[in-house]
């Protein structure tokens, strides 16, 4: 899926990847990258001003660790985060639901 | 990073994309932890280590799409030289010759007056000259802690509360024979403004070491002298007992943190001010500042 695609979801897909538990940048996208079967294809670079827009909103929360002699900052969901992922998730619910209602009820186009 | 040749030159390329960000450290150092978790898993499965890197920055995007991206989310500040921060370096150099002016102005009154050699006037002359470089001095030090936070796009919590708590050592400093923790709040404020800068690591380390810690250094030379047993000489007059601690630890402390200013003052006088090209990143990143 392209990167076009998935803008204006991302949010929603990070908020619901960090649902798990609390995960550093290259967990979250590589948790992205597995749940969508590899569907996701976008420079995984420009995923993290999502996540630090998501901290600047408090959405998210970060710390910082040392491994393996390297500096590892690490989300985790907010309680105001927890919260926007329900409603997120519920309003995608539906509108997905009145997409599928519409295009089960309609002819497909022949392509040959 | 020493073992990642290829991401080592990206993360430069990136980072020059993003100087001006008063978070590039951060930006820089959670990039690099992804590129080297990817090398290292995709060496772990059995891809050479070039090839790893190659894979790794391909994966992670184009140095000025990612920049570009990342110039578009909240940064606490811009770290930018500016025509103010030059001069606060000018500023700092005076106020490093202040510091040293004051102890040279003291030590003729404080090592020689005490025992009748020197005469009344003249040493009360030096102690007010003294005192008003010491003020002089104070002053240009908080200046340069000011100069330091607005070049660094702000220092954070720690930081701005060093800079309160230098900003109020400075006020109470004038009147100190009333405020008495005049000292030990400027040498807690200026400290948590060096932790912060350092960590920040925009200035050089080294100058913002000693300004940082050099009024600290000059309380650690009076609690060790004052707790000699015989080896530090003693005045026992009516100028007080550790009045040669005093004028012991005022010395290094002020030779320290003139170091210190002198180091700092030379780094913010020697930069181009920012403006010179509003192109890239930083357009985006101030046209971002001035809409907010």
């Amino acid at each position: 899926m392209s990167g076009q695609a998935m803008k204006g979801h991302l949010d929603l897909l990070l908020l619901a990847v960090l649902s798990d538990g609390a995960k550093h940048g290259y967990a979250v996208i590589d948790a992205l990258r597995e749940r969508s079967a590899e569907a996701f294809d976008l420079p995984e670079g420009t995923v993290y001003p999502a996540l630090h827009r998501l901290e600047a909103s408090g959405m998210l929360s970060s710390e910082w660790s040392e491994v393996g002699g390297r500096r590892r900052k690490t989300y985790r969901l907010t309680k105001k985060g927890w919260g926007s992922l329900t409603v997120e998730r519920h309003a995608w619910d539906e509108f997905s639901g009145a997409i599928m209602s519409v295009l089960k009820g309609a002819t497909w186009p022949t392509t040959s | 990073m020493a073992d990642y040749l290829l991401i080592d030159g990206y993360l430069e390329l990136l980072r020059s994309h993003l100087r001006f960000r008063s978070d590039v450290d951060d930006l820089i150092a959670e990039a690099a932890d992804h590129l080297c978790s990817t090398h290292d898993r995709l060496v772990f499965r059995g891809t050479e280590t070039l090839e790893a890197e190659r894979i790794a920055l391909g994966l992670f995007g184009q140095p000025d799409l990612v920049a570009r991206a990342m110039s578009g989310s909240p940064s606490g500040g811009l770290a930018v030289p500016s025509d103010s921060t030059i001069q606060a370096g000018s500023l700092a150099i005076w106020g490093g010759v202040l510091w040293l002016f004051a102890v040279v102005a003291w030590w003729p009154a404080g090592a020689i007056a005490p025992w009748g050699e020197l005469d009344r006037n003249f040493t009360a002359i030096l102690w007010i000259v003294g005192w008003c470089a010491l003020m002089g001095a104070l002053v240009l030090t908080f200046n340069t802690v000011g100069a330091l936070h607005t070049r660094h796009g702000g220092l954070g919590r720690i930081g701005t509360m060093g800079m309160i708590l230098t900003g109020l050592a400075v006020i109470a400093g004038m009147p100190a024979w009333v405020f008495l923790g005049w000292g030990f709040a400027l040498a807690l404020g200026l400290g948590l403004v060096g932790v912060a800068a350092f960590r920040r690591g925009i200035a050089p380390r080294m100058p913002v070491v000693t300004l940082g810690a050099g009024v600290a250094t000059g309380g650690a030379v009076w609690v060790i002298c004052s707790r000699s047993t015989g080896w530090f000489p003693r005045y026992t007059g009516i100028w007080g007992e550790t009045w040669t601690i005093n004028l012991a630890a005022v010395t290094v402390a002020a030779v320290v943190v003139a170091v210190g200013l002198f180091g700092v003052g030379a780094w913010l006088r020697g930069e181009e001010p920012a403006g010179f090209d509003l192109t890239g990143s930083l357009a985006t990143t101030i046209g971002r500042a001035e809409s907010t």
